[in-house]
This record gives C-alpha cells, sequence and structure tokens, in this order.
C-alpha cells in the first residue's frame, strides 16, 4: 500500500530524519513510537506532501510522490487524509463548516448528501454538539475528535495520526482507539499512528516502529517487541508494566 | 546570512502573490469582506490620529512663524509638511501597529495551530484563501485609510490655527497653493501606495511562515512592526530623495 524508502530530510543544517525505510500493508495499523523531537511529525508531514523530502522515495500504490506538484497532492490528499496533532480546526467556521470543509472543496457531493455525512460522523465520533458552536467553545478532548471527523469524512485509504491520544482522559483515549482499530478492520483503512503511548500501541497496533535521533531503531510485529535487545525500547516497556 | 535568507524568501514570497494576482486567481468576495474589515476597524484611530498630527504642526508652525511675524505662512508651511512628510508617516505608522500586528497575529496562529496544513490537505490553497486577499485588502485599504487621514490633519491643522492662533481658514488657505503643488500631492499617495505594499508584505509574510508555537506567534508580530517601520522610514527617505531630484531637474528646464 505505501512503502517508504531511505526517506531522509533536513532543516538547514540540523538533520532531523535519515534513511527511514518502512512498509505498510492494506487495514495494517503501525505505530511509531520515539522521544520528543526526534521527527514523527515531520515524519508524517512528508508523507502527506506538507514538506519536501530531501532524500529517499515514498511509493503509494506504486506511484512515487516526492516529485508530485501541488495540483497532483490535491488528488493523493483524498486518499491520504492526515489527522494533526493540534486539533487544527478552523477557528472561523463553524462544526458544520469544518466537517464539510474537505467534501465541498473534494468531491461533487450536494448540500443534503453533504449534511447527511456529516450527521454519520458526528455519531461515529459520538459527539452530539451544536453544528453552529464555534471550535473555541468546545473542550480540547471534543475538538480532537471533531479533527479525526474532519479528515475521516473523505474516506481516505491511509490514514495519518499525530498523537491522536496524547492530553485526552482515558475514556476518549480508548474511544479513538477503538475507532482507529474499527476503520481498519471495517473499512480496511491502513493507519500510521505517531504515539507516546506505549499502552495504546501493544493495545491496537500491529506493528510497531522505534524512532531514536531521526533514525529507525527497531521496527517489527508487536510480539517481537519484547525481544528488540534496544535500550529505549525496553524504557517505553517499562513504563507499561510500571 | 539570515536577513538575506529572509529577504529572498520574502521576495519569492511577493512575487507568488504578484503570480495570483496576474492570473486573477483570487476570490474578489473574500478581498472586499477584508476591506470592509480593515477600514471598519481602522477609520476612527486613523481620522484621529490624522487630525491630531495636524493639530501638531500647526501649533509648532505657530510657535515658530510668531517670532518673525510671519503667521500669514503657516498654513501653507503647515499643510505642506503635513501632506508631503509627515502625514503619510505617521498614518503608517498607526496602522502597522494595528493591521499589521492583528493580520501577522492571526495568520502565525493558523500556522502554528496546523490550520495552514489542515487546509492543504483538505484541498484548499493556503496563498490563494488566506494571504490574497488580505495582501489585496490590507493594500487598497490602508491607501484609502491615509489619503482619509491626510485630509483629517488638513482639517486638524486649520481647527488648530482658529484655535491657538486666532487665523482664519481663508488666512489658512491663502499661501497652501504656493507650498503644496499637484507634484507634493502626487508623491504623497505614491508614498501612501508604497507604505500600504511594505506593511502588506511583512504582516503576510512574518505571520504566514511563523514557527514555534505561541512565542512563534509573538516573535512574528514583533519582527512585522519593527521591519514595517524601519522599512516605511527609508522608503520614506528613498522616495523623498528622488522626488526632490526630480522637481529640481524640472524646476531647472
Ligand atoms: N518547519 C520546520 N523548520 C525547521 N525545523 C523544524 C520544522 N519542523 C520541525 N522542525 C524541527 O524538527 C525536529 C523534529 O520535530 P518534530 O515535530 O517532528 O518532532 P516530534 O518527534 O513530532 O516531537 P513531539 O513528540 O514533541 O511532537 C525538531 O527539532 C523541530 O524543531
Ligand atoms: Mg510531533
Amino acid at each position: 500500500m505505501l512503502r517508504v524508502s531511505h526517506l531522509g530530510k533536513s532543516f538547514a543544517d540540523q538533520t532531523i530524519l535519515k534513511n527511514v525505510s518502512f512498509e505498510l500493508d492494506a487495514g495494517e495499523i503501525v505505530f511509531v513510537l520515539g522521544t520528543s523531537g526526534t521527527g514523527k511529525s515531520v515524519l508524517l508531514k512528508l508523507l502527506v506532501g506538507l514538506l519536501k523530502p530531501d532524500a529517499g522515495e515514498v511509493y503509494f500504490k506504486g506511484q512515487e510522490l516526492t516529485q508530485k506538484t501541488e495540483a497532483e497532492w490535491n488528488l493523493i490528499r483524498q486518499k491520504i487524509g492526515m489527522v494533526f496533532q493540534q486539533p487544527a480546526l478552523f477557528d472561523s467556521l463553524n462544526v458544520f463548516e469544518n466537517l464539510a470543509f474537505g467534501l465541498r472543496r473534494l468531491t461533487q457531493l450536494d448540500e443534503y448528501q453533504i449534511q447527511k455525512k456529516v450527521a454519520a460522523f458526528l455519531e461515529l465520533v459520538q459527539i452530539r454538539c451544536d453544528l453552529q458552536s464555534f471550535p473555541s467553545q468546545l473542550s480540547y478532548g471534543t475538538q480532537k475528535r471533531l479533527s479525526f471527523a474532519r479528515t475521516a469524512i473523505l474516506e481516505p485509504e491511509i490514514l495519518l495520526f499525530d498523537e491522536p491520544t496524547t492530553g485526552l482522559d482515558p475514556q476518549s483515549t480508548y474511544a479513538i482507539n477503538t475507532l482507529i482499530q474499527k476503520m481498519s478492520k471495517e473499512l480496511r483503512v491502513s493507519s500510521i499512528v505517531v504515539s507516546h503511548d506505549m499502552e495504546c500501541a501493544m493495545a491496537i497496533a500491529d506493528r510497531i516502529i522505534f524512532l531514536d535521533k531521526g533514525e529507525v531503531l527497531w521496527q517489527g510485529a508487536k510480539d517481537q517487541i519484547r525481544h528488540s535487545g534496544k535500550d529505549l525500547v525496553n524504557q517505553f516497556l517499562m513504563d507499561l508494566t510500571l | 546570512m539570515s536577513f538575506l535568507t529572509s529577504l529572498g524568501q520574502g521576495v519569492i514570497f511577493l512575487t507568488t502573490i504578484l503570480g495570483y494576482f496576474k492570473r486573477l486567481d483570487f476570490s474578489v468576495n473574500e478581498v472586499f469582506e477584508q476591506i470592509w474589515k480593515v477600514t471598519k476597524e481602522s477609520a476612527l484611530m486613523t481620522s484621529t490620529a490624522g487630525f491630531f498630527v495636524g493639530a501638531i504642526m500647526t501649533i509648532q508652525f505657530t510657535l515658530q512663524l510668531n517670532e518673525f511675524g510671519a503667521l500669514g505662512y503657516l498654513g501653507g508651511l503647515a499643510t505642506s509638511g503635513t501632506v508631503r512628510e509627515i502625514g503619510p508617516l505617521l498614518i503608517a505608522f498607526m496602522l502597522s501597529g494595528k493591521i499589521g500586528a492583528y493580520t501577522s497575529a492571526e495568520l502565525g496562529t493558523m500556522r502554528v495551530t496546523e490550520q495552514i496544513d489542515a487546509l492543504k490537505c483538505l484541498g484548499a490553497d493556503p496563498i490563494r484563501e488566506l494571504v490574497v486577499p488580505r495582501f489585496l485588502a490590507i493594500i487598497l485599504s490602508s491607501f484609502f485609510l491615509l489619503g482619509f487621514g491626510l485630509v483629517m490633519s488638513i482639517l486638524g491643522g486649520v481647527f488648530m490655527a482658529r484655535i491657538f492662533g486666532g487665523i482664519s481658514p481663508e488666512e489658512y488657505f491663502r499661501y497652501v497653493p504656493q507650498f503644496v503643488h499637484l507634484g507634493s500631492i502626487v508623491l504623497s499617495f505614491l508614498k501612501c501606495l508604497l507604505f500600504a505594499i511594505i506593511l502588506a508584505t511583512n504582516c503576510s509574510f512574518f505571520g504566514f511562515y511563523a514557527s514555534g508555537g505561541a512565542l512563534g506567534v509573538g516573535r512574528a508580530v514583533v519582527k512585522t512592526a519593527v521591519i514595517t517601520m524601519v522599512g516605511i522610514v527609508i522608503a520614506d527617505w528613498i522616495t523623498s530623495q528622488i522626488a526632490d531630484v526630480i522637481l529640481r531637474t524640472v524646476v531647472q528646464s
């Protein structure tokens, strides 16, 4: 589905990512773990063309993505959706318009179909709020879930999540994890989830990639992780048993 | 190095924006909405500031001209000074404090909260939808506000001359044509246009490329204010120099 090969990125003289390679199959959930500042967010932004890599390639269903123009990216971004680390809802638009935003620009749906779809996805993320309210009037957890819905509503084939549960209460965390799993099992959506949360990873990941200082420290199936032999990985595992 | 890099990026940014204008690739409605917003928010401030700038100029000139018994020239001198130099400069400063800070904070916040990235991911072009309408609206409304401020400053001058120096409006305006030529007025409006372009470029550039959270937005606002004001003063000096040269050649020939 998605193949990342020897990806590298630097800003000025600071190398953020080097030689990152991995693959993602249909319906698979891959967690990317690592300490703060190792370039996890940068990695996701490279995959949706918000940043351009200095080295390496990204193949989506056999198409090479890194050389695409902005117009071509608009088509690809319907297939690869990103849920940002911050809710990133548009301040000046109400809840309904935020959710309808992508549908209005990227699909041919009419107003009635848009309304139905918005209602369906609000149901999916279990949010009942006034559609006319503005993001600033909503709690952080609600905003995060709306942000999830705004991306998922375009029904992409790959979803990229940048710390979807950081800063959320256990209940919302559970709800989001369940959603990611549901999209993967029922709709065969592949997900890459950037996270600090080992517990979530152990709960829903198929595979785990560990990044350290911009490089892949370890990657493999979830059940292999106890045999990684890497100190940093073991530290993350230790948090889990505490 | 980093200054030159920013300058280069600024030039690229400006050419990108001009590309949208050339292709007429922007929403006219959005531009009008922004013009209305900017003008509505700043009209009162600009007219008040303009009025008092004119008043200050009159007071200063009254004190000095009085010593030479040349109060008759008050209107001419004060109006000329206000229209050609002080008016555009001070009003542009005020606008950069208000419109410039507001716009760069607004765009900067959208950048650091990832709203600009989200726009891109949902099929929108942030430069087309956020920057171009604001840029055009700032230029048009600053130009308009500066012109309006200048008229107010002249009124302020007349008013102060009446109160402070006991000079009637007819007397005040008597020598104005000798001091303020068509050239000065054209120059003044050219300056206004130039200042407006400097303001619009700086605030959209620094806001749009802000980075580093709330702190980054703060930095973007400060940079906008400082660089706009310094830029305006330098541009003012350059235009005055050029105008001076042109005026002298015209007079000589
Ligand atoms: N646009 C940019 N320009 C310059 N440097 C950047 C840019 N984006 C990110 N960086 C730098 O890249 C490094 C990695 O950032 P990134 O946001 O990917 O970290 P992260 O792994 O997501 O961390 P966190 O867990 O805190 O979100 C940081 O040092 C950051 O300062
Ligand atoms: Mg991050």
